[in-house]
């Protein structure tokens, strides 16, 4: 699954429980980087990479950048460029944070 | 700022290289004392800038490069293949003799992968990190002897908000430069090729070895101000899908009215400053041709030069403030999307912005576009932009059409040719998208800052920088020509009494006569063409030669502006048929619009894009377009509305 797919399913699931706020921030883990070399290329060298958490904050309208944070840097990807950042099923990882925010 | 060629000093230099964003140019110009040229990378159009270090330094001196910001020595625009020349080809030719890499302290994880990579290349180098101000505020302790002992290199702190840390910074440089220059190329290991491209696993580990690093040399404290929540939490709201873009508009037209609000007391002193030392030159002799050249000639025309700088002052000033506080990048960002689909980038916004200032510093500013396409098209849209010098045009001919009828119309009408401006400038862009290939990819990958409060001094030192460099660049032909234009309608028949007769029979006159056939179809007349001619200087110099052929004079601006259009209103050609009517003012404004009349835009358009042909056909299909369109409009309305 891909960042984008990733935000568009958390966002779906978010209204479908009319969860307040559509820029409630999320979390995704990087699977892999791949897709188109120069992109991803360029994505490797701001720091992206595997096993890495992904914040998201929100996205430009009519279909523009999706704008994140990561170790403590905000940046804004065009859909495209998105797509090439794979991504851990979020159910997955939100059912993990869920049981540990139960934990603490 | 001159261009030099890339081995004009001999002595010895030291790159500075980082991430854009890293805090390098303030370093730089530190380090520089702003005083600096820029030099032109051989058979490329990027630039980078060369200085000395300061004199307040003391001896020995040396040369410090500010090579353009990269991201990694695999380069992906042509600034970062810019650097990666500097630090490998031509190091025999600029005598670079080591690397100061510059980081941002605050983002220390993936900024340490480009000193992985020089420290693989085998180059000597030192670490600086910047914004040691913002870490200290965080009370995040900087442990320097974890990197020295990793990198084998010295690390030093600097706070780039008030230079603390300089000396110290300097003495290490200097440690880097050889006392013996003539042996320079044996005492550094020179090496030509850059290092292999990193395999994506490669990347990944030392990502990874990288962030273990900055947390092993970070120490956090807790309960400390967290930038990053604050940015976080503003952000919910500055990039809300709904109230992003609003505020975002906001803040545009904020800017725009401050730009015009502020300016207009400030523009209004300095044009009735200059018209009352003009006029005080000519009253000390009338009859000295001497103190009509000065007073009406060379004070006029410095006051033409300088009237527009408020205006643009103003909005380098604004987009300096809002570039500081981290918003525009946001902005950018924003507005990519719809951008894109023109064949612009996100990064095309603050060149586009500046444009409306002057086209001049916004070519300038579009160096950081990385695909070449992208900035080929915003380069060959920007002088489309309604820029200030066509603001005195617009308020004549406007005040001409909206004669005694309320402001508020005329101020929509001005508004409507603003829209209509960037409309023109879309569609050209759009069907330039459309037939030129798209080869290279277009990236966006952009990093939106921290926010924070911008350093106004510094916004300040740096917008006064860029005013001044319009001053230098534009200055200079508008002088010039005015000049020209002045001794051009005094002459040969200086001496006539009667002006219009002067005027009629100078030299100036006999080329507007010159070209009058072709204005025919514009419906207006020689004396309009001569104004045209001397646009090319700069475009506001279009009214002052206007008041100048219809021999215009009075006691303060106003009275000017409302005595040529009175002037204006009873002008008839040889036909005796009006020259002035609502379709020729159109017209007029039109071409005003859409025409590329500017000597500074077109050498510095040649410069930035490398190319002639570029700026050449960038002059030809504006003003062919710009004259069509006056010529259609000028028939169209007379046809309608009779004349």
């Amino acid at each position: 699954m891909t960042l984008l797919t990733g935000i568009k399913y958390t966002l779906d699931l978010q209204k479908r429980e009319k969860t307040k706020g559509s820029i409630t921030k999320s979390d995704y883990k990087v699977l892999k980087i791949e897709g188109d070399e120069q992109i991803c290329s360029r994505l490797r060298e701001i720091g992206l990479r595997s096993g890495l958490t992904v914040g998201y904050l929100g996205r430009a309208p009519f279909n523009g950048p999706i704008f994140i944070q990561f170790k403590n840097s905000f940046w804004a990807l065009r859909q495209n460029e998105a797509e090439c950042v794979h991504i851990h099923n979020p159910s997955e990882t939100m059912a993990s944070s869920l049981t540990e925010g139960a934990g603490r | 700022m001159n261009v030099n060629s890339i081995d004009s000093d001999s002595s010895a230099a030291l790159v500075l290289v980082g991430a854009p964003n890293s805090g390098k140019t303030t370093l730089y110009n530190w380090l520089t004392a702003s005083h600096f040229t820029t030099v032109n990378y051989p058979g490329s159009t990027v630039e980078f800038n060369k200085g000395t270090l300061a004199a307040r330094f003391g001896e020995p001196h040396f040369q410090i490069i500010d090579s353009p910001g990269t991201y990694s020595l695999f380069p992906k625009s042509e600034d970062e293949v810019v650097t990666q020349k500097l630090l490998f080809q031509s190091r025999e030719k600029t005598n670079i003799v080591g690397v100061v890499i510059v980081m941002d302290g605050t983002q220390l994880p993936r900024q340490l992968i480009l000193a992985e990579q020089i420290k693989e290349a085998g180059l000597p180098m030192i670490l600086v990190l910047t914004m040691t101000d913002v870490l200290s505020k965080q009370q995040i302790i900087l442990n320097k002897n974890i990197l020295v002992e990793y990198f084998n290199c010295a690390v030093l702190g600097f706070d780039g908000l008030l230079g603390r840390g300089l000396d110290e910074l300097v003495n290490q440089l200097r440690s880097m430069v050889p006392s013996d220059l003539s042996n320079l190329l044996t005492s550094v290991p020179i090496r030509d090729i850059p290092p292999s491209i990193w395999s994506s696993e490669k990347m990944e580990q030392k990502t990874i070895e990288c962030e273990e690093l900055a947390e092993k040399s970070l120490r956090h404290s807790r309960g400390a101000v967290d930038f990053q929540t604050q940015t976080a939490k503003l952000d919910r709201w500055l990039l809300h899908p709904l109230w992003g873009p609003l505020l975002f508009v906001l803040v545009m037209t904020l800017l725009f009215a401050s730009v015009f609000w502020l300016a207009t007391p400030l523009m209004d002193l300095i044009d009735s400053g200059f018209s009352y030392i003009a006029e005080e030159i000519v009253n000390l002799n009338k009859d000295s041709l001497l103190a009509q050249f000065v007073g009406n000639g060379l004070v006029a025309s410095m006051g033409a030069v300088l009237v527009f700088v408020p205006q643009i002052f103003i909005l380098f000033l604004g987009i300096g403030l809002l570039g500081d506080s981290g918003y525009l990048a946001r902005g950018a960002s924003l507005i990519d999307r719809p951008l894109s689909k023109l064949g612009l980038t996100g990064r095309s916004f603050v060149p586009l912005l500046s444009g409306f200032a002057c086209a001049v510093p916004a070519l300038m500013a579009t160096r950081n576009i990385s695909s070449k396409r992208d900035r080929w098209i915003t380069n060959f849209i920007i002088p489309l932009l309604t820029c200030s010098a066509r603001l005195p045009v617009y308020a004549l001919l406007i005040g001409f059409l909206f004669y005694g009828e309320s402001s508020l119309k005329a101020g929509f009408f001005l508004a409507f040719l603003y829209v209509l401006a960037l409309l023109i400038a879309g569609v050209l862009a759009g069907l330039l998208n459309f037939l030129m290939p798209k080869k290279d990819p277009s990236f966006l990958v952009m990093e939106l800052p921290l926010y924070r409060r911008p350093k106004f001094e510094g916004v300040l030192s740096q917008s006064l920088r860029r005013t001044k460099m319009y001053i230098k660049r534009a200055g200079f032909p508008i002088f010039t020509i005015s000049t020209l234009i002045w001794v051009s309608s005094h002459f040969p028949n200086y001496q006539n009494s009667n002006v219009a007769d002067r005027i009629n029979t100078s030299y100036l006159g006999q080329a507007g006569k010159v070209i009058e056939p072709v204005l025919k179809p514009m419906g207006v007349d020689w004396r309009v063409g001569v104004g045209l001619l001397s646009a090319f200087a700069a475009r506001e110099v279009f009214v002052s030669t206007l008041a100048i052929v219809f021999d215009v004079t009075a006691d303060n601006v106003e009275d000017i502006q409302d005595t040529l259009i009175g002037q204006m209103k009873s002008a008839i050609n040889s036909e005796g048929k009006k020259v002035f009517t609502i379709g020729s003012v159109l017209g007029l404004l039109v071409f005003f619009m859409v025409a590329m009349q500017c000597i500074s835009t077109f050498a510095v358009s040649m410069r930035e894009s490398g190319s002639l042909l570029f700026a050449t056909s960038q002059l030809f299909l504006f003003n062919l377009i710009a004259y069509a369109l006056a010529v259609g409009i000028f028939q169209l309305t007379t046809r309608i509305i009779g004349e």
